[in-house]
């Protein structure tokens, strides 16, 4: 185990040197002049440039990508343009937000799709089959800017169960998680199912039957461990990949997290910003690959890592 | 096992339904308690009053600070933390302050704070957006304690509109405790408690108030960055308040809404359609006043923006108090506009065929209406033969490529304008090296209005200069002028004071409270 992750901390350098180079490189050359866009739209060139010149833009993309490695390995993600505060400082209050969001969202779809995939599995082409498959049909199908208004005006403006948008308590976070949620309910809800009908039809399971087990204690028991190395490939994609990704759910709701922290950065090119948020997005990412790839060997001891 | 699972599925369900039938309408201990949540549609970046650059952030400026001149709805200067005005000369300004100001933490303003505030923003370490603006000042002196002194290089007509800056306090700037860009210490009618980003900031109160103490004990400003989400909030009753950037197309059911009242004010933000005159085609002025002819402004109000803007017949709004009344838009009339292009030498090759006169390429953002807007002009222009290729750009790239004269037309609305030397920056040939007459107009007799203009603070030969000004705007028609914005607030009934300033500004926050309706 201590090999396979010293194996796995190592491969994370040339994936970290990657993405600073891929993020540097594509947020300098995109057009757009944060000097400009910082000052009102009537700025003089004049005082434009003074502005490039105090931020460090005129100096040459060389020495710019230099100087943030520099300023990386002493443990300094820079200051951001606009709100000229640390970008560890500012990715930090936004990411406890982001985190609890994802996780929440991932919690909604597996509580969502754990009994209907076991159940549409176990009862296949039946009345909760059908359903699952629609309910599927229906989470890919509604966007996440159409689902989040929709639950906002039902469950906030019209039945006031709910707030609308702000943070605080845990009625804040219903409404996105469930927007989220919903959405990768669908692919688990499919996953599960097809995982579990493979492994109903496996030798060991009839075997299981054969010797009298009840129904319960054969899919609780013997079934579901074996189901859930897909799974957990799954959910773990979706998790790294909600990091980077909840900008629309967090714009519909107004929800202070990374994703909506990234956008204003890139919109207004906050190089630092930009550069610093996608670095911690990478790392979670990578993080939860790890996690997940730990996780395999716990679930199913036939897999060795190392 | 069945019986428990039942067992725990009915006991969830009652408890759901405990905590759901104890959910009912939204509090409204926040009326009681005079506290107003308003709706903010951006966060914002920088509060410090001599470096900010964006309308929100000089929202929550204007709440927590004070400035020695404010404007009034007609675009004249007005004085505020000065009490008195004196001019020795044409170049000279004398301002006596109040006595009563108190900066929040209960030192009093004095005028070596309105001098530092100034003096700071001319030291180009500070990178202070309005230093290049405020270059005409040679000299700021303090006569005395509440007595400062501003002498300029050359008399400038709109000098006092320069002076619209919230008065930091000396002390607080340069002993460095506090951050100014996050911590605002002003003197305003509110003061600042926290903000937590991008989540709301909250202002209390300024019991001290030079003007009287605030009706309202708290303002919290929420950062709810969907257009949406804010109208859902304010149905839901979970801000009271929303000034600006409401779509017209929620006008119909906020007004049927009967907890809600919604405002609307004349506004004096100009939008307008900017015509490159270095494009061949584009720098002939009957090819321009063509295309004004061939624009349906009017239809194009009514279809968009669902009438609730006016047409502009210049860059003034009609309650400026130097707009040119006499000057109408340009009517539409394609026909006349066929005529005209015909006239100028481009005519249609191949008649009601599909091949254009020429071709134009349209710059706009990403933004819907403003999508909508080049989509709706591109159909008008299509109907006299001009082919309009319509290029959108997130607003970075956009401004990018306007800055650097890379388009045909484009359009963009000018915000908050009060001083008709604001027609330096779109006419004046000086104003092309600075990037600001982005379409490369040059006319020596209007470059010439407009430096007489500048210079001659008798008001009422500044108005002819202007009038004049407009007249030849209006000829040469570099800029096609579209619509002024009427300005729509959306609100709790309740709520009373509130006032709409052409610019939008937060004027009457002071006044405003909340008070019970008759049948309540």
């Amino acid at each position: 185990m201590r090999q396979y992750l010293k194996r796995r901390l190592l491969t994370l350098l040339p994936v970290i040197f990657g993405v600073v180079t891929a993020v540097f490189l594509i947020i300098h050359l995109i057009p757009g002049d944060p000097a400009a866009l910082m000052l009102s739209e009537t700025a003089n060139p004049a005082d434009i440039e003074a502005l490039r010149t105090r931020l460090g833009l005129d100096r040459p993309l060389g020495v710019q990508y230099y100087h943030f490695w520099a300023n990386l390995f002493r443990g300094n993600l820079g200051e951001s343009i606009y709100q000229r505060q640390p970008v560890f400082d500012l990715v930090m209050e936004r990411f406890p937000n982001t985190a609890l969001l994802a996780v929440c969202a991932v919690l909604v779809s597996l509580v969502i799709a754990f009994p209907l995939g076991i159940f549409s599995a176990l009862r296949q082409r039946s009345a909760v089959d059908y359903l699952s498959l629609g309910f599927s049909i229906l989470g890919i199908s509604m966007p996440v800017f159409w689902l989040g208004p929709l639950l906002i005006l039902i469950f906030a403006v019209q039945l006031h169960w709910l707030p609308v948008t702000g943070m605080g308590s845990w009625k804040h976070l219903v409404l996105p998680s469930l927007t989220l949620g919903f959405g990768l309910s669908a692919i688990t809800i499919r996953m599960i199912r097809s995982s579990m009908i493979e492994v109903m039809n496996q030798d060991y399971i009839r075997t299981a039957f054969a010797k009298g087990l009840g129904r319960g204690r054969v899919v609780w028991k013997h079934a579901l461990k074996n189901v859930m190395i897909p799974v957990i490939t799954i959910v773990g994609l979706q998790l790294g990949a909600l990091f980077g990704g909840v900008i629309i759910t967090e714009k519909v709701f107004s929800y202070p997290g990374l994703g909506s922290l990234l956008i204003t950065a890139i919109r207004g090119r906050d190089y630092p910003l930009v550069q610093g948020a996608i670095l911690v997005i990478a790392l979670t990412y990578i993080g939860i690959n790890l996690l997940v790839d730990l996780l395999y060997s716990r679930v199913d001891p036939k897999i060795r890592l190392g | 096992m069945k019986i428990i699972l039942q067992r725990i599925f009915f006991t969830g369900l009652a408890a759901l339904l405990s905590f759901l039938g104890g959910c009912g309408s939204p509090s409204e201990e926040h009326i009681k308690n005079q506290e107003l949540r308003v709706a903010l549609y951006d966060n914002p970046t920088n509060l410090d009053p001599r470096t900010q650059s964006d309308a929100v952030s000089f929202r929550v400026i204007e709440l927590t600070y004070d400035f020695l001149v404010r404007m009034d709805s007609t675009g004249l200067p007005e004085l505020d933390l000065a009490e008195k005005l004196e001019n020795p000369s044409d170049a000279e300004y004398i301002f006596t302050l109040r006595r009563n100001a108190r900066f929040h933490d209960g030192s009093p303003l004095t005028a070596y704070d309105v001098a530092y505030t100034f003096n700071s923003i001319l030291d180009p370490a500070l990178n202070a957006p309005l230093r290049s603006t405020l270059e005409i000042i040679k000299q700021i002196s303090v006569l005395d304690s509440f007595t400062v002194k501003f002498d300029l290089k050359a008399p400038r007509a709109p000098f006092l509109s320069d002076l619209v800056v919230g008065i930091v306090s000396e002390k607080a700037a340069r002993e460095g405790k506090i951050d100014l860009h996050k911590t605002p210490l002003g003197s305003g009618p509110f003061k600042f408690l926290r903000w937590d980003q991008n989540a709301f900031i909250e202002l209390e109160a300024n019991r001290d108030y030079w003007k009287g103490t605030p009706r309202l004990n708290k303002i919290v400003l929420k950062i709810l960055p969907e257009a949406t989400t804010r109208i859902l909030a304010l149905e839901n009753g979970e801000v009271d308040l929303i000034v600006g950037n409401i779509s017209e197309s929620y006008l119909p059911n906020l007004e049927k809404n009967r907890r809600l009242k919604v405002l609307k004010g004349e506004g004096s933000n100009y939008v307008y359609l900017a015509l490159n005159l270095e494009n061949p085609y584009l720098k002939k002025r009957e090819v321009r006043r063509a295309i004004a002819h061939a624009l349906d402004v009017e239809g194009m109000i009514a279809s968009l923006l669902s009438g609730v803007h006016r047409q502009a017949g210049s860059l003034l709004n009609e309650k400026n108090w130097a707009c040119n009344s006499n000057i109408k838009p340009y009517p539409y009339d394609p026909a006349l506009a066929r005529k005209m292009l015909e006239e100028a030498g481009f005519p249609d090759p191949d008649g009601d065929g599909p091949l254009p006169r020429f071709s134009l390429g349209y710059k706009c953002t990403s933004n819907l209406i403003s999508r909508q807007k080049a989509q709706v002009v591109q159909q008008y222009l299509k109907e006299v033969g001009i082919d309009v290729k319509v290029q959108s750009h997130e607003w970075a790239t956009f401004f990018e490529d306007v800055r650097s004269g890379r388009f045909d037309l484009y359009s963009l609305t000018s915000v908050g304008i009060y001083e008709p030397a604001i027609y330096e920056n779109f006419y004046h040939s000086r104003s092309i090296a600075t990037q600001k007459n982005r379409v490369g107009y040059r006319n020596p007799e209007m470059d010439r209005l407009i430096d007489l203009a500048r210079r001659t603070l008798d008001p009422g030969q500044r108005r002819q200069y202007y009038w004049r000004i407009q007249e030849i705007a209006r000829e040469d028609l570099p800029y096609i002028d579209l619509w002024h914005e009427t300005i729509i607030a959306a609100m709790d009934r309740r709520l009373t004071g509130f006032e709409i300033y052409p610019a939008g500004e937060w004027r009457s926050f002071y006044r405003m409270r909340f008070e019970e309706l008759p049948g309540d």
